[in-house]
This record gives structure tokens, C-alpha cells and sequence, in this order.
């Protein structure tokens, strides 16, 4: 190579250009530290204690935009710098570590809203006190539901997060398809039931599979397998939570029947096509496309259906969980979280900015337009104004204001960070994935994961 | 500067590095270290600072459990690491992590290879045609993740249909659903984004040998394919293994594409040492173990480093040892049964060679004894052909997903949730482009981007120019584990390093700042612009700088006034590369910026997600507008690209 090629007019030119492509970000240093466009929201640069809020973005951006608003109104009605941020805990989950990694850092921000495993923060130990708040807020709305609230957002007696909104998975099914071959959704009782039904509706030919559940690591794929191992009569711990009895018969007996769901010959009709490896997002994809008939899932795909005028959304209805093989029901909701971290600097502040959040006047307009996925956590604002909203939501209310706790992997012990741990570590899906390869047997597939949770929970300081 | 600036041309020579005073500093330091430790103090400072503090952390980290029920931190001295060696998931994850690699590797190495064999020939367009090549280097991950997944999609993916009519498939392949497929699909992932590292820096070490060669070898009746053998492989020796232990390196330590794409799925499929690392120690909070999975390869990647510094100062080697080390009389073995393997593969090729000149003797009609049956411009046609219609296959495999994207851009919502007009926007709409702009805080990222990314890629090869001159030029005490240590970086995946990285810039006042950026991105960027340099720098004769400081000129002077300009298209290249790489990271942007006006744009294409729905025609819209002026730099710059790192860079 001749280096001549290139003359110094050349490089400069190069330099130019590529700083004129670039000018529009082209800053001195001296200006970095500091928010380098007039953005439209007021973020006062860098004075201590500052009002720091960070909040997950929402499936519907409208009620993400009045959370947002009710904060910085709140701030220029107090007169106080404001630093508020989105963060979106789906795509890598590192929310929580972020946090613990700020709290250790002495910078967190003062108040945290996000839908997380409070169980693990407070293990921890990054969370604030906040039970003065929470009974503030029962006194005035009333318990917190779902009831389940209370086991994990408590520790020893205390709360350690403030229920902001409740939330339930679902099944949901395409109406339409099963009434075209006889059959009404609500009367799918077991998962039997319903797999049957699947198969019943499905017509690849045309696109059109009957089950949309997934047993990939994902949040609804854990949740389905655990839901249907414990239908099973299947545990993961007993009744202290502490010690795994996670291998038994009943668990082998449901995973042997998920293997005949996701192998066999006479359930291939109803399994779309790369149903294993589905994440959170394909089961919405695929039921908005209009090409799976049942699926399990929070509201988030009927709420976006409905957003988009999606033709799916009228014959879409909403069905309780599967009973268990014992006949009983048994369904959880979940709350989204407001916390304060520890070391927060205006933790005053923040408890009076929570009440302004649940103020009727503020809170009731992301209700109303939360299309499901943000509904009230205490019992007191469930009005009939609520109701009214949409049809369905007098099905999530049975679910989110059942009176029987149902603690999902754990129960009948209340949750806690080792079995939070489980899924985190993704051993049930990896487990079904041994047995549907036919790497193992369901035994050994069973044994092999029994054996994970056991070297969690000795790692985490309960001995088997 | 140790050198008076002004003083007669006797006394200067007398203190020239040329012909060093030999004081017992110098014996113990090395002859030039008064101008060596200034010139690599900035890059010590940083990467101590980011790179080897948060990494001893780490490695404490590493020994320690979180007993949830006390909720203390406990430790267990190698306990973490005693129980990866019973843990299946990890056993399984390593085989998945040596299967990707190596697969990965052999099949960039081998597209890589051919393409810039096509690219280096005669070739009409071949500036346009090397452009398109490099284009996936210009789009971040976490497009191309979304991309493919949406291309591989079973049902509605674009993928499918096409392999359906050519009759490659009669039925829905779920591609990152099949088990025994997922790896593979991601593995094919790697390569298309790998691809322009291969081809810029073979086609750079092509350029770099001597055309003579291959014109006395013609001379002597030297076949393609044994010229290729002896002259292009040896020429690009050195160019090859430094490409495959970088490409090993940053294959091995994977992670966000494969994340993105399927979480490490179906099952554990796709499962690779880092995303097994990431799920324990960031989403279960298990950092112990985690930070354990982590440096459980540690040692290899140690191993793989130390070659590679050895490729990267190889003068320094020479220097330290006169006589054959075993290490070098070991590679000199395993060079020779390289050699042998390479004859053995090339061996079928040479054959179908033969048997075509055969067949075409056969077939064409007999001319006059000693006249070619096909006349030059035929020879020239039909070769031409051939070579364009293998690059058109790589062609189409390199721009299928910017079609996608483009298409899927160009999509309203509906069309695009209920897959109606796969293949073309019906009807056309501007409204994601319109959205994106006006109802999202796109342009706040881009500025922010830019930004970083300017400065860090400033900073960063002011640095590695400063480094490289000193490492290549200079002799000291400690250049050699400089070189090495440069490379530490590499050692294991960064999202492991963020916990104790997090601690350091808020106690430097700069998180949550684009300081935070604009200190840290250099950390990756450095290593490699520092090796371009010192290749380039080795080119430079030294005798400019000896001739100007004779002159009165001190070595920063001669530095900043001869050997600097000279530098300049090296300079241009790394700008290149490390401006690419920082307008594109991801996850130092997602962790170290919590406020939404300081965002990047990667971080801020990720925000535009609503919980489990994709907004995919924005996304593809932000993609497309975020590659602008990365491309507009390369349309501009490509040719300088490949002729900075030529220049000795290459030669080894």
C-alpha cells in the first residue's frame, strides 16, 4: 500500500465530512455533563437532592404519560428539581440489580415504581420501610389487594413496597373459532378439557392452531408449567418454603403429560410452529396475527387488540385458570410496586408524592385507561365506574379479589427469594426441554431440576 | 520531555534514542522510558481505573453467596466454582459456547475468505459491491436481533415462503424453535454480522502482499489454487491468526444477540457461558455464582490473549529472546501440521480444478497445438461470471435483512401485527417515520449518540495513537505486559463488570452522565485501534523522526509532526471502526443512563418497546435512520478503511 494514497487535504476532508455529518451532535466537553437538548420535560442538572423517580414504561403509553405527568406536577406545584426516567424491565430484567448496584453506589432514586419479585429486594436489603405508608393508604381505600400483596410485599411484619396497581394473568381464547365447532370457552374447566378443545379448533391447513402456550423460558412459559405441575398435585417446597420436594410422581406424572403435549403425533395439529421457542412477546404476536386460539397471558394482548381495533378483540374471551386435577381453583394476582430505596435522599417527599399518586383524581384516569393491565390495588377502588369500563373486568376482579391466597410456585408457603430464584434460573423450562428432545425421561428430567433447586437453596442458606 | 527541544545537533545526537546513554534507569526502566510512561499514562490510568479494579471486585465477587435467609453475604472460597463443575446447565452451556464458537468462526473465516478473494480480483463496481459487504457491520445488535427473529419467524417470517417455492423445505420450519436448529439459525446470526470484520481486514492483509509474486508465479505456470496455497496463505498469515483470535475472543464472549434472539432458548439450546452468567447473577441476583461462571473461561481466553499479544508486539518477543524459544519451536510444529491439513482440504479443489480444464479440453473444439481453447476475453467473461454469481450468494444472504427492514418500515401497524403483505408495504406509509420523530424523543438519542460516540471514539484513538507509538517505538520495562494487559479487557463478558464499574463512576460524580460513556467506551475500544496503530507505526521508517530530531525536534514533537500525519489513514480506519462499535453499544448505555434525555440510541430503541408488544415498524424506521451517518462516513471513507490498516499493519 502507498500511503501517499491518502494526502493530508484527504484526511482532513474525511474529518470534515464525517463532522459534518455529525454536527448536529457535536458538542465541547465542557458542556457533557449536562442534558444537551431543551428537552420538553423540566430536568434541572445536577443539584443533590434533587427528586429522583424512575418508573416502568407501560403497555399503554397514555397512562406511562399520566404517571408521568402527575410526577411533574407534582414537582412544580412543590417547587422541586425533578429527574423522572422510564425503565423497561422486560427486555434484560436488570432492573433489580441496577438497583442494588445504585443503593451500594449511595445514589438511588427516591422512588422506584416497577413490577418485580419484592421477595428478592428484600433479601437484599435495599428497600425502605414504608408500612407507615401502606396503612395511610388502607385507611383511606381500603386492604390491598390481591391477597397476596401482603406475603410479598412483607418481611417480618413490615412492609418494604407499596401495592400502586394489581394485575392478573389470564387465559384467553378466540370465541368465535371454538363456537363454530359447538363448544363455549367457559366450560373448559382442566387442562385436559381444554387441550382437547384446542386440538378440536385447530386447522393448520389454514393457519389456525388451537394452543398457544408455550414451555419456553419466558415468563408465561414458567408460569404455564408450574401452573400444570401443581394441578398435578406436583410442589416445589414445603410448607416452611425452605425444603425442596420438588421430585415426586406427581410432578413426573405432569410432565409426562406436557411431553405428550409437545411431541406427540396426535397433539401436532394444535402446536404452531415454533411454539417452543415462543417468548413473551410470540404468543401476543401470534394471537393478535389471529392464528392461535387459546393462550395464557397477562391482558396485555387483549388490551392491545382492543387498542388497535384488532377484529380479534370481539371474539376474544376471558377464561379463569385451569382447575386442578383435585378440583380446586386456584388463581393469583400481582401488583406493581412503588418503592423507596434505602438511602434515598427525600424520602418525605417521596411517601407524599405516593399519595398524590393515589389520589382518586390522578389514579382513576390510568384505571380507566390501563385496558386491564393496571387495575386498582386496593379494595376500595374497585368502584363501578371500573366495572364499566369494559365487560372483562369483572372477570379479573374475581381473580385479583379472591379470598384464599394462592402463592404460585411456593404455595402453600408464602413466596420467598430462593423459590423466586427458580424461574430466574429458568430449571423448568430447561427441564422440559431435556424430556421433549428426549435427552431424559420425565424421571430423570425431574431429578435433574430437583437437584438445581437443591444446590439453590443451599447456596442460598438452607440446607436440605 | 527528556530531550532538550533546543540545543546543538552534536549534544542531540548524543541524546537520540538511536544511540542511548546507558544510566542506571535506563538499565533497570528500559532506554526510552522517560518518553514511553507519559505516552501510556492516560491509557494505565483508565484501564486501570475500569478495566482491572471493577475486575479484581469481580473476581472477589466471584467467591462470595448471598444467604437469602440471613440475608448476609458469605464466603465460600472456590465453593461456587466446585459446584459448576455438578451443574449441568453449565456443562451443557460450555459445549454450547465451544459449538458456537468454533462453527461461527470457521464459517466467517471461509466466507470471509472468498469474499475477498471476488472483492480482490477484476471486478466492475468492486468499490459499491466491498461497501455492501461491510453494511451489517453499521446496524446495532439489538436490531439485528429483532430482525432475524422476525425473518425466522415459523409462521409469518420471510424466510420460510422463499425456501418453500425454491423446494429447500416443504414445511414450517420454526428455526429458533427446533432445538437441534436454534444454534445453527443464531450461528448464522454471528456470521452475517461478522462477515465485515473478516472481509475488511483480509482484504487489508490481501493488499499488503507483494503483486510480484503472484506475476513470477504465473510465470512459472503456478495454478490458482497452488498460488492461493503458497503465496496468499503465508502472505496473509499473520492477518489470519490475529482476525481468528480476535473473532474467537468476542464470539466466545457473545451475549446480547444471542440473548435478544432467544433468551438462550428453546430449553437451554442456545444457552452460552455468558447468558448462563447474566441469568444468575443479574435477573436470579446470584452474584457469586454468577461472577464464577463467568471466570470459569477465563483461563482459556488468558490463553487465546497471550497469543494474541505475541502476534501484536512481535518484535518485542525478538527483542526479549535471541535464541528459538520451545513456545516458538512448538508453533513452528503446529504451523507445519497446519500446513499439512490446509495441502489435505485445498487437495478436492486442486482436483476439480484439473477435471474442469480437462472438461473444457474435451468439449471446446481443439484449436492450433498451444493455443488456449477459449480466447482471453472469453476466459476473462466466463471467470468474471462465475466469481460475480458466488458474491451474488453471499450478496443476497448480506442484504436480505436491510430489505426486511426497510419493508417492515415502510408498514402500517396493522399490516405489520396481522402479517398481511409480507413481501411489500401495501400500502405505503411514512407513518412510522413520522411517529418516530415527532412522537418519540428520537432526536434527543441521536444527539446523544452522537455525542458519545464522538468523543469517546476521539479520545479513544488520541489514546491508542499516544500508546501504539510508544509500544511499537519505544523501549521500555513493561511494554510487553502493556500489550498483553491492553487485552484484559477482553477476559470475560462486560454486563458481569457493572456492578463494581457503577460504584467507581459514582464515586467519580459521573454516573448517570455521558461521562459515564464517553470514560468507559474506550476501555473496548482502545485495544484494538492500538494494535492497527502499532502495525501502522512499525511501517513508518524510522528514520523521518531520527532525521527531525537531529534537527532540534523533541519525540513528542517528532511524534505529533512527522509520524502522526503519516498515520493518518491508520488514524482514519480506527476513527471508523471505534465509531461504529460506540454509536452501537448497548449495554453500557442501558446501565450507566437512567435519565431519559441523556439516552442513546440503542438504549433508546429498546424503550420504544411496550411491555411484550414490538413496535416493529418503528423500530425498523429507527434502525434504518440511526445507520445514516455511519453510512454516509463509509460511503465516503470505505477505501481509507482498508488502506490504513494495510500498511504494515497487516504484514506482521
Amino acid at each position: 500500500m502507498n500511503r501517499k494514497n491518502m494526502s493530508r487535504r484527504d484526511f482532513l476532508r474525511a474529518a470534515g465530512t464525517g463532522a459534518v455529518v455529525l454536527g448536529s451532535g457535536l458538542m465541547v466537553p465542557g458542556v457533557l455533563a449536562q442534558d444537551p437538548t431543551a428537552t420538553p420535560l423540566p430536568l434541572p442538572e445536577g443539584a443533590a437532592g434533587k427528586l429522583t423517580v424512575i418508573h416502568r414504561t407501560e403497555y399503554f403509553e397514555v397512562v406511562q404519560t399520566m404517571f408521568h405527568d402527575t410526577v411533574v406536577k407534582y414537582a412544580q406545584d412543590k417547587g422541586l428539581e425533578l429527574d423522572i426516567s422510564t425503565a423497561n424491565p422486560e427486555v434484560f430484567g436488570d432492573f433489580p440489580a441496577k438497583m442494588l448496584a445504585a443503593v451500594q453506589a449511595g445514589n438511588p432514586p427516591d422512588l422506584g415504581y416497577n413490577q418485580l419479585n419484592i421477595p428478592s429486594l428484600i433479601s437484599l436489603d435495599i428497600l425502605e420501610d414504608v408500612s407507615d405508608v401502606v396503612a395511610e393508604l388502607s385507611n383511606r381505600y381500603g386492604v390491598a389487594v390481591p391477597v397476596e400483596a401482603q406475603a410479598n410485599g412483607m418481611f417480618d411484619g413490615k412492609w418494604y413496597a407499596i401495592p400502586f396497581m394489581s394485575y392478573t394473568g389470564a387465559w384467553f381464547a378466540r370465541k368465535d373459532k371454538f363456537e363454530a365447532k359447538g363448544i363455549n370457552v367457559q366450560d373448559l374447566k382442566t387442562f385436559d378439557d381444554r387441550r382437547d378443545a384446542c386440538l378440536e379448533v385447530s386447522n393448520p391447513d389454514e393457519n389456525f392452531y388451537g394452543w398457544g402456550m408455550t414451555i419456553n423460558r419466558s415468563g408465561d412459559g414458567h408460569g404455564f408449567i408450574s401452573g400444570c405441575i401443581q394441578a398435578f398435585g406436583g410442589r416445589f417446597v414445603d410448607d416452611s418454603g425452605l425444603k425442596v420436594i420438588f421430585n415426586s410422581p406427581e410432578t413426573v406424572d405432569a410432565v409426562e403429560w406436557m411431553k405428550e403435549t409437545y411431541t406427540s403425533d396426535k397433539y401436532a395439529p394444535m402446536r404452531p410452529p415454533g411454539i417452543e421457542s415462543w417468548t413473551d412477546t410470540s404468543n401476543n404476536e401470534q394471537y393478535l396475527a389471529g392464528t392461535i386460539g387459546m393462550t395464557l397471558n397477562q391482558p396485555s394482548v387483549y388490551a392491545k387488540a382492543k387498542a388497535d381495533g384488532n377484529p380479534v378483540f370481539e371474539q376474544t374471551a376471558v377464561m379463569h385458570a385451569p382447575t386442578w386435577n383435585n378440583g380446586e381453583l386456584h388463581e393469583a394476582g400481582a401488583n406493581g410496586w412503588l418503592m423507596i430505596f434505602k438511602g434515598a435522599k427525600n424520602i418525605d417527599v417521596a411517601k407524599d408524592l405516593i399519595y398524590n399518586l393515589l389520589d382518586p383524581a390522578n389514579y382513576s384516569p390510568m384505571v380507566a385507561n390501563g385496558g386491564g393491565l393496571f387495575m386498582p390495588a386496593y379494595e376500595g377502588l374497585w368502584t363501578e365506574e371500573v366495572l364499566a369500563a369494559d365487560p372483562n373486568f369483572a372477570v379479573f376482579k374475581d381473580i385479583l379479589l379472591h379470598p384464599e391466597p394462592y402463592f404460585g410456585m411456593s404455595h402453600p408457603a408464602p413466596p420467598n427469594a430462593l423459590v423466586g430464584q427458580i424461574d430466574a434460573a429458568s430449571i423448568t423450562s430447561q427441564m422440559m426441554a431435556n424430556v421433549t428432545t428426549g435427552a431424559m425421561t420425565a424421571a430423570e428430567a425431574v431429578e435433574d431440576a430437583h437437584n438445581k433447586i437443591v444446590a439453590i437453596f443451599e447456596e442460598g442458606g438452607a440446607p436440605q | 520531555m527528556s530531550t532538550p527541544a533546543k540545543t546543538s545537533p552534536r549534544t542531540v545526537v548524543a541524546q537520540a534514542p538511536s544511540l542511548p546513554k546507558r544510566s542506571r534507569s535506563n538499565t533497570i526502566l528500559g532506554r526510552d522510558w522517560r518518553v514511553a510512561y507519559p505516552f501510556i499514562l492516560p491509557i494505565v490510568i483508565l484501564m486501570a481505573l475500569l478495566i482491572f479494579w471493577p475486575f479484581i471486585n469481580a473476581i472477589l465477587m466471584s467467591m462470595t453467596t448471598r444467604n437469602v435467609v440471613t440475608r448476609t453475604e458469605v464466603y465460600v472460597g472456590l465453593g461456587n466454582y466446585e459446584r459448576l463443575l455438578r451443574d449441568s446447565d453449565f456443562i451443557s452451556a460450555v459445549g454450547n459456547t465451544l459449538i458456537f464458537t468454533i462453527a461461527s468462526l470457521s464459517v466467517k473465516f471461509v466466507v470471509g475468505m472468498t469474499v475477498v478473494l471476488i472483492l480482490n480480483s477484476k471486478l466492475p463496481f468492486r468499490s459499491i459491491l466491498s461497501g455492501l459487504m461491510l453494511l451489517p457491520w453499521i446496524v446495532p445488535e439489538v436490531v439485528t436481533a429483532l430482525a432475524f427473529r422476525s425473518i425466522y419467524d415459523p409462521i409469518f417470517g420471510g424466510l420460510n415462503p422463499i425456501l418453500m417455492q425454491l423446494g429447500l423445505i416443504n414445511r414450517q420450519v420454526a428455526w429458533l424453535g427446533d432445538p437441534g436448529l436454534a444454534l445453527p439459525s443464531v450461528i448464522a446470526v454471528n456470521v452475517w454480522k461478522g462477515i465485515p470484520f473478516y472481509t475488511i481486514l483480509l482484504l487489508a492483509g490481501l493488499k499488503a502482499i507483494d503483486r510480484e509474486q503472484y506475476e513470477a508465479a504465473s510465470v512459472d505456470g503456478a495454478s490458482t489454487i497452488k498460488r492461493f496455497r503458497h503465496i496468499t496463505l503465508p502472505g496473509l498469515r499473520y492477518v489470519i491468526v490475529v482476525t481468528l483470535l480476535l473473532s474467537f475472543i468476542s464470539t466466545f464472549n457473545s451475549f446480547g444477540l444471542i440473548y435478544l434472539m432467544t433468551g438462550g432458548g428453546p430449553g437451554g439450546a442456545t444457552r452460552v457461558y455468558s447468558i448462563l452468567a447474566y441469568e444468575k447473577a443479574i435477573i436470579g441476583l446470584r452474584f457469586g455464582p454468577g461472577a464464577a461462571t463467568a471466570f470459569s473461561m477465563a483461563p482459556l481466553i488468558a490463553v487465546l490473549i497471550f497469543f494474541l499479544a505475541r502476534f501484536m508486539r512481535p518484535e518485542q518477543n525478538a527483542m526479549q529472546t535471541d535464541k528459538v524459544s520451545r513456545l516458538d519451536a512448538a508453533g513452528a510444529i503446529l504451523g507445519r501440521l497446519l500446513g499439512l491439513f490446509v495441502d489435505l482440504v485445498l487437495i478436492p479443489f486442486e482436483f476439480v480444478s484439473n477435471v474442469s480444464g480437462w472438461f473444457f479440453s474435451m468439449v471446446l473444439p481443439s484449436k492450433e497445438e498451444g493455443v488456449p481453447r477459449l480466447s482471453r476475453n472469453q476466459r476473462d467473461a466466463v471467470s468474471l461470471t462465475s466469481r460475480l454469481a458466488l458474491l451474488a450468494v453471499f450478496l443476497i444472504f448480506v442484504l436480505f435483512p436491510f430489505y426486511w427492514i426497510i419493508i417492515t418500515s415502510f408498514k402500517t401497524d396493522l399490516q405489520i401485527q396481522r402479517f398481511d403483505s409480507i413481501y411489500w408495504p401495501h400500502p405505503w406509509t411514512f407513518e412510522q417515520y413520522r411517529s418516530l420523530i415527532y412522537d418519540t424523543p428520537f432526536v434527543t438519542w441521536f444527539k446523544n449518540t452522537a455525542l458519545v460516540a464522538t468523543t469517546s471514539t476521539a479520545i479513544s484513538v488520541m489514546l491508542s495513537a499516544l500508546g501504539a507509538y510508544a509500544l511499537s517505538r519505544l523501549k521500555f520495562r513493561g511494554g510487553g505486559m502493556m500489550t498483553t494487559l491492553l487485552l484484559v479487557t477482553y477476559l470475560l463478558p462486560g454486563t458481569l463488570l457493572f456492578i463494581p464499574l457503577y460504584r467507581i463512576l459514582t464515586d467519580l460524580g459521573v454516573i448517570n452522565t455521558h461521562w459515564a460513556l464517553i470514560l468507559t467506551y474506550p476501555t473496548f475500544l482502545m485495544p484494538f485501534a492500538t494494535w492497527v496503530m502499532m502495525g501502522y507505526f512499525r511501517s513508518i521508517p524510522v528514520e523521518l523522526e531520527e532525521a527531525a530530531m537531529i534537527d532540534g525536534a523533541n519525540r513528542f514533537t517528532a511524534f505529533w509532526r512527522i509520524t502522526l500525519p503519516l498515520a493518518a489513514p491508520a488514524l482514519l480506519s480506527v476513527t471508523l471502526f471505534a465509531f461504529t462499535n460506540a454509536w452501537n453499544e448497548f449495554l453500557f448505555a442501558f446501565v450507566f443512563i437512567t435519565s431519559d434525555s441523556l439516552k442513546t440510541l440503542p438504549v433508546g430503541l429498546q424503550l420504544l418497546v411496550f411491555g411484550d408488544i414490538y413496535p416493529w415498524g418503528q423500530l425498523m424506521a429507527a434502525s434504518l435512520m440511526m445507520a445514516v451517518p455511519v453510512v454516509a462516513i463509509y460511503i465516503f471513507a470505505q477505501r481509507f478503511l482498508v488502506e490504513g490498516l494495510t500498511a504494515g499493519g497487516l504484514k506482521g
